[in-house]
């Protein structure tokens, strides 16, 4: 059972990463911290497809290295989610300037009771 | 594939995002999160996935700490009394649930690195591997020459080994071996 563990470590880092992200997004007060929580889940997801696509002993699919290769699948994709991660960021970071324009905090339990006086 | 250098990135990489979770000052967050992403990059390169290094790299350590920078001059960086964040009790319950759920499924994947996986198998990953050279009609030089291959400018013996060698690479990227 230990060895079979041994094998499928990084699916545990995987999931060791989307419980950090989880705990980062609900437990932590500041917004950026929130954003930063939300990258930290996507990139465990990216781990699981990365290390899904792995084979022993292959070579990266490119055309001057010889075969056998690694799937070149979930390569494309998680090069795309990570593009798309960055948009993601990039408006999330926006919002959280305006909310600090509007608010002038950055504490979600601030924000909270502002809204509720109004 | 669970080597020292294995081991030892998996545990840098996830001490970085504790150290991020944990750390109450945002700026010492960001810099948490981006060696994170410069650990994970090194992840991708060592699982023979060197564009998505790459991208992780420039785009996850680099530009994105240029936006959480440029977001906390923009916004405020609150003081710190404690170095640390408190535990949120509710959180943690959440998070270990998903972590507790999740690794149910761990022995039903197959492992990392085994070449019979449904994604190493799969009809449409094979269908990259033999086509993708084509189809994305990358443009050859007038030589004929794929681009990528080495150029060879002097032919003595080992010249034509290398030459010999890139011949026959040429020829497997087209299928024809």
């Amino acid at each position: 059972m230990i060895e079979a563990l041994g094998d499928r470590v990084f699916y545990l880092a995987t999931f060791l990463l989307l419980g950090i992200g989880t705990y980062m997004m609900i437990g932590n007060d500041n917004l950026v911290k929130k954003v930063i929580g939300m990258n930290i889940f996507q990139t465990g997801i990216f781990l699981f497809f990365i290390a899904s696509a792995f084979v022993d002993g292959a070579s990266p699919p490119l055309l001057s290295a010889a075969g056998p290769y690694v799937s070149p699948l979930p390569h494309v994709l998680i090069l795309t989610a990570i593009v798309v991660g960055v948009s993601l960021t990039a408006v999330a970071l926006g919002l959280i300037v305006r909310i600090y324009d509007e608010y002038g905090t950055l504490n979600e339990e601030t924000i909270q009771k502002v809204m509720g006086d109004e | 594939m669970t080597g020292l250098l294995e081991a030892a990135l998996l545990v840098f990489v996830l001490s970085c995002a504790v150290a991020a979770a944990a750390l109450r000052d945002v700026l010492a967050a960001v810099i948490a999160f981006s060696a994170y992403s410069l650990g994970i990059a090194i992840i991708w390169v060592l699982f023979r996935a060197p564009d998505v290094g790459l991208t992780e790299a420039a785009v996850g350590a680099g530009i994105m700490t240029i936006l959480f920078l440029v977001t906390i001059a923009k916004t405020v960086r609150p003081s710190i009394e404690k170095t640390f964040e408190g535990v949120d009790g509710r959180a943690l319950v959440v998070s270990v649930a998903l972590v507790a759920a999740l690794s149910t499924t761990v022995f039903a994947l197959p492992a990392v690195g085994d070449g019979g996986s449904a994604v190493a198998t799969d009809d449409v990953t094979n269908y990259y591997l033999d086509n993708a050279y084509e189809e994305t009609e990358v443009k050859k030089r007038r030589d004929g020459r794929a681009r990528g291959l080495p150029r060879i400018r002097h032919a003595g013996r080992g010249g034509r080994r290398l030459r010999r060698r890139c011949e026959f690479a040429r020829r497997a990227s087209k299928g024809g071996v």
